[in-house]
């Protein structure tokens, strides 16, 4: 069998939604074992009922639409699933058996919720002091706004990205996918395996706060240092706030996003240095103006870039934006044709490089899946299993791992501790 | 000595702007130890970048650099010297990890594991090392563009939008930290390093929150709208009476129109609000407009409405929450000045490594070059006569 880097450890994920199922998955992709502890009401997977906006196979939920959803079967790959009441005592004792032998626990819920259940960390550490806990929440276990709710794009909204996300003449839009969960998502994985690590040094566990808008929040940090000297003297002045600059917002180059020959085609294109604007120059067949005094050099092309940019536009708009690629890349010029969600299935590039993997998954059939973003040479991984089915697994961890009685797991069920389909 | 979750673990970053000094900015937060190599004409191209600290470009006052190299040692080395590659040899033959993004073909990975089969080397760059884009040229917006995320972002009657600031560049940065880790991970069980690739254009592609495989299961594009959810409503950004506010039904119509006062709620069936988003905005902005941001986000979250203020990144310093979990430290620069520094991007209980600040350009020479490769004080400075440090 191939080895995995992360064989050995496991996972317990409660988490729903996006930010903490990615975290998850971007363990399990690894080769963790990560069990998804599932309740049967309230599931991110949904009830017996399809749900608004999810998409299924050829449009149809079918008979267990929660088996059966895109979103649901994207983030949950390579896991395997337990139905578990968490909200009865006997539910909890079992998932505290699966805490003693589990490497880590990812959760999201609100705050407060895990020590209603009695779960908090302080709990679970006395069980398993190895046990390394994140709480991935919005704003943070602590503060003012700690029992505030958000998602995604809420949080673009408070951290100032969904304001400089936007058209120079326009209001604050913000990133068209759930951007801050799956940043957040990716930190509490590299949290993780970073408690991990020194849990091989101290044989100790740790505990991981982590909010979606702190950790949204460290990768805008340059705009937030450079608010520095108007913090003088004790007491934040209020400034202007830092202008929308559409797709121009990166200092010391001239980029930007061009219309091409088909429909909603465009490419984008960034000039870095003075070589490069030569380059590109050429490669648009050396129109007279390119030798205007106001093109001249970068701060002149960024003062007039309005008619620079209608200029460009000239060109591209001659040509579908894959050719307007291979001609600017293939002199030098740093240009990408935006792609679709269709064409990326079909960009050469991807597929060469085995970018998606083709996987059956038994209730919801074969079909390509966007695979892992990382190519490690040693232990390159692959999608082992699809997103598990609900309840998939409870004979393997109950049965199994945990060594509960067949009649005992039967008496559970019959109780709604141990559950097999979703009620809603 | 303090120790922290990663104390141990000991970085070489051959980084240049955002990406790999991310990664390596991750690790070394949590206490690893790394020692950032700066070519010696100039340094990092983010030292050129902005913005900067008082708007006058200076090596020492970018605040892209002083965010992205905290808590680093900084040496300067051309290692495409003889010289110099001797000297890379030697630090990396006590490295764990070794984070670059200078490029495909700058570097000899294999050449540089030989020495240290123990190392793990982790190389990013905007398309990978294989495939027929890998001698493209990259840049964020490249990477943005070919990676999905554009298309999905903007008007559907303009052209697509970049998510902003250098959005690919951080969140290949953050993928290499957290591959390095699962790879460090191996490296202690198995006693093998090995070679990792990032390309940012797959790591934009495999953050598209379900699109792709929606596509493929039934057909479906997912369009860019504006700030509207693609599926659910609402859920969107509209004016208030200062400001704008995000206004999120968080799939409970019924809570949210009894919230918002909307009468007969009941006209609009939970399969249709999303395409009768116009008609809901046009009930929804008169009643906005009645109560500032601040009111609308702290009387909508009382009913567990998961509303929020659209912030400028100016008023994220004085903010309640933000203060109250201590987000921002001021440390000081020699050069810069005071800097307000941004947090964590989580808090670890009881690991907090106080933040130090980024390097100057060869601030560490005499500590790395002396105190740990054990040159004398000569010899450093013939290195600098022959330009290689």
């Amino acid at each position: 069998m191939e080895r995995l880097p992360l064989e050995g450890l496991r996972v317990l994920d409660l988490s729903q939604v996006y930010a903490g199922p990615l975290a998850a998955r971007t363990l399990a992709d690894l080769g963790a074992e990560v069990i998804r502890v599932e309740s049967a009401v309230r599931s991110t997977r949904g009830g017996p009922r399809p749900q608004p906006g999810a998409v299924y196979p050829q449009g149809d939920p079918g008979r267990r639409p929660f088996n059966r959803s895109a979103y649901y079967n994207e983030v949950n790959r390579n896991k395997l699933a337990v139905g578990l009441d968490l909200s009865k005592e006997a539910g909890r004792d079992i998932f505290k058996k699966l805490v003693a032998v589990s490497d880590a626990l990812i959760e999201n819920f609100s705050p407060r919720v895990m020590a209603n259940f009695g779960l908090d960390y302080p709990v679970l550490e006395g069980i398993n002091p190895r046990l390394v806990m994140v709480s991935i929440s919005a704003y943070g276990q602590t503060g003012p706004y700690r029992g505030y709710v958000s998602f995604g794009r809420g949080i673009e909204a408070m951290t100032g990205l969904s304001d400089v996300t936007a058209y120079e003449d326009s209001g604050p839009i913000g990133p068209g996918i759930a951007y801050a969960d799956a940043v957040a998502g990716l930190h509490a994985a590299f949290a993780v395996l970073a408690a991990l690590r020194e849990r091989r040094r101290t044989g100790r566990g740790r505990y991981i706060d982590l909010s979606l808008r702190e950790s949204l929040a460290a990768m805008m940090g340059e705009w937030l240092v450079s608010l520095s000297p108007k913090r003088m003297g004790g007491c934040f002045r209020r400034v202007e706030r830092p202008p929308r600059a559409g797709n121009r917002d990166a200092t010391g180059l001239f980029q930007g996003c061009y219309r091409c020959r088909g429909e909603d085609d465009w490419i984008a294109v960034a000039i870095q240095s003075e070589a490069e604007w030569e380059a590109f120059c050429r490669a648009i067949g050396d129109p007279p103006w390119v030798r205007e005094e106001r093109f001249a050099d970068l701060l002149s092309r960024l003062r007039n870039r309005a008619e620079l940019d209608r200029l460009i536009e000239g060109w591209t708009i001659r040509h579908t934006s894959e050719e307007a690629m291979r001609i600017l890349q293939g002199v030098g010029v740093r240009a990408g044709a935006v792609r679709s969600v269709g064409e990326l299935f079909s960009d050469r590039h991807l597929r060469a490089r085995g970018f998606f993997e083709k996987i059956t998954h038994p209730e919801a059939g074969t079909h390509d899946y966007p695979g892992l973003p990382w190519k490690l040479g040693l232990t390159p991984g692959c999608i082992r299993a699809p997103a598990p089915c609900f309840a998939e697994h409870n004979a393997y961890v109950f049965g199994e791992l945990l060594g509960i009685p067949q009649d005992r797991i039967a008496a559970l069920e019959a109780e709604g501790v141990i559950v097999r389909t979703p009620i809603r | 000595m303090e120790s922290y979750p990663l104390s141990d673990v000991r970085v070489i970053e051959l980084g240049e702007y955002v990406s790999a000094p991310y990664a390596a900015k991750l690790l070394a937060d949590l206490g690893a130890s790394v020692i950032k190599v700066e070519n010696p004409r100039g340094g990092d191209e983010a030292r050129r970048a902005g913005p900067f600290i008082d708007g006058i470009p200076h090596p020492e006052k970018s605040a892209l650099f002083l965010h992205l190299n905290t808590n680093k040692k900084g040496i300067t080395l051309d290692f495409r010297t003889e010289t110099g590659w001797a000297l890379l040899a030697q630090l990396i033959s006590r490295a764990d990890i070794l984070v670059g993004n200078l490029g495909p073909g700058a570097l000899d990975y294999l050449k540089l594991r030989a020495g240290n089969p123990r190392l793990i080397t982790v190389s990013i760059s905007c398309f990978g090392e294989e495939g027929p884009y890998a001698a493209y040229r990259g840049a964020d917006i490249v990477a943005q563009a070919l990676g999905g995320v554009m298309k999905l972002t903007g008007f559907p009657d303009r052209e697509p939008l970049k998510i902003a600031g250098p959005q690919g560049e951080y969140l290949a940065g953050l993928n290499a930290a957290l591959v390095a880790m699962a790879a460090l991970h191996f490296r202690d069980e198995s006693g093998h390093g090995q070679h990792i690739e990032i390309s940012s254009m797959e790591c934009m592609a495999s953050i598209l929150e379900g699109a792709l495989t929606g596509f493929a299961y039934d057909g479906s594009q997912r369009r860019r709208d504006g700030p509207r959810h693609p599926t659910a409503y609402p859920s969107t950004i509209l004016p208030s009476k200062d400001g704008f506010v995000h206004v999120d039904a968080s799939g409970d119509w019924e809570t949210f129109a009894r919230f918002m006062g909307i009468p007969e709620p009941e006209r609009f069936k939970p399969e249709e609000l999303r395409e009768r988003a116009d008609e809901i905005d046009a009930l929804l902005i008169p009643r906005l407009a009645e109560r500032s941001r601040e009111e609308w986000f702290h009387e909508a979250q009382a009913w567990r409405l998961p509303f929020a203020m659209v912030l400028s990144v100016d008023e994220l310093p004085p903010d309640p929450q933000f203060q109250a979990r201590g987000f921002f430290t001021e440390i000081a620069h020699p050069v810069a000045g005071p800097l307000l520094q941004a947090g964590a991007p989580f808090q670890v209980k009881g690991a907090r490594r106080p933040a130090g600040r980024a390097p100057l350009l060869g601030e560490h020479n005499e500590e790395v070059y002396r105190g740990m490769l054990g040159y004398t004080a000569q010899e450093l400075s013939q290195l600098r006569g022959m330009g290689v440090i």
